[in-house]
């Protein structure tokens, strides 16, 4: 008797612990959205826009002059983001452009949670 | 009578069995080597670019003839730099497929395991740049391909080449270094 209220009052623990642990947040959901640049001796400063979309769009939602070589934006999840930046080498120019969607995954307890996402407008050697 | 009949029944089912058993063993006297089912984990690699996919098909009975559609993509975006015109270039990340299909013949040397392999597989490429609508070059290509494999047993090959693959992506080298392993899904009798 006393051994099958132990297993009882166990399993209650553990049920109610899993419970608490998969309560689920209904969104929206943000994560980070990590940019990274080029920043050296001709480009100490940088002009990054970050758009919803395509580039194409024209949807700006961050337009800011960066020195640093990674920044991080907390961002929606479930939607597409592209970034631009324009770098000088001597005397040409380079706009470089990445883009990518920032996913929303499921975890063990099924619950969403938003991805977080890279872009690297890094300027090739 | 009945004990009979249950006997008679027993031994007939036992000879088709039996019967079953002898074709089965002796399948290759009957018919020779059938056709395999042919899977192929294949990358082609030099210093600018990477691809990597599959190649599935069938290869014939005298193991020397493959037929195989192929998908290959390169697993990561790749840097390209497209010119604009006054100096201005723009960096995009670039992605690449490439669908196909093909025939490739093996010839082998001697009795060893070592042989020759010499490929041709036309494709059929298209990509994306990240962040734009921008679309790069699209269309049919033909890669040829050839080089050694090694037949360790009735299982499968380990290939390595030369491929001539045209990304159709900007100023990349087309030279690459090609290598796969490649399995026989119908083991050998």
């Amino acid at each position: 008797m006393k051994k099958t209220l132990a297993i009882l009052t166990l399993g209650t623990i553990f049920f109610m612990h899993c419970d608490d642990t998969c309560i689920c947040d209904p969104g929206p959901y943000f994560a980070d959205l990590k940019v990274k640049l080029t920043i050296d001796d001709e480009n100490p400063e940088v002009f990054l826009t970050v758009f919803a979309g395509n580039i194409e769009d024209k949807d700006t939602l961050i337009a800011e002059f960066v020195n640093e070589s990674t920044v991080y934006y907390e961002m929606e999840a479930g939607r597409r983001y592209s970034a631009t930046t324009h770098y000088t080498r001597g005397n040409r120019t380079y706009i470089a452009v990445d883009g990518r969607k920032m996913r929303i995954s499921s975890d063990d307890c099924d619950c969403d949670y938003g991805e977080s996402a890279t872009l690297n407008l890094r300027l090739a050697d | 009578m009945r004990t009979l009949f249950i006997l008679f029944t027993l031994c007939l089912a036992g000879h088709i069995y039996a019967q079953e058993i002898v074709v089965e063993d002796r399948y290759d006297e009957y018919f020779g080597i059938a056709p395999a089912g042919y899977l192929s984990f294949r990358n082609q690699i030099n210093l600018e670019d990477y691809a990597m996919g599959l190649e599935f098909g069938v290869i014939n009975k005298n193991r020397n003839l493959v037929y195989f559609g192929s998908f290959d993509a390169r697993p990561y975006r790749k840097r390209v730099i497209r010119y604009q015109g006054n100096n201005l270039f723009y960096q995009y990340r670039e992605e690449r497929f490439f669908i196909g299909a093909g025939v490739e013949y093996l010839k082998r040397f001697r009795q060893s395991g070592l042989g020759g392999f010499i490929q041709v597989n036309p494709e059929y490429t298209w990509g994306a740049y990240g962040g734009s609508e921008k679309k790069p070059e699209r269309g049919w290509i033909i890669t040829p391909r050839i080089g050694l494999y090694w037949n360790p047993g009735d299982f499968g090959y380990f290939k390595l080449g030369y491929a001539y693959l045209d990304s159709k992506s900007y100023q990349l080298d087309k030279h690459r270094l090609y290598l796969t392993i490649a399995g026989l899904l119908t083991k050998d009798r």
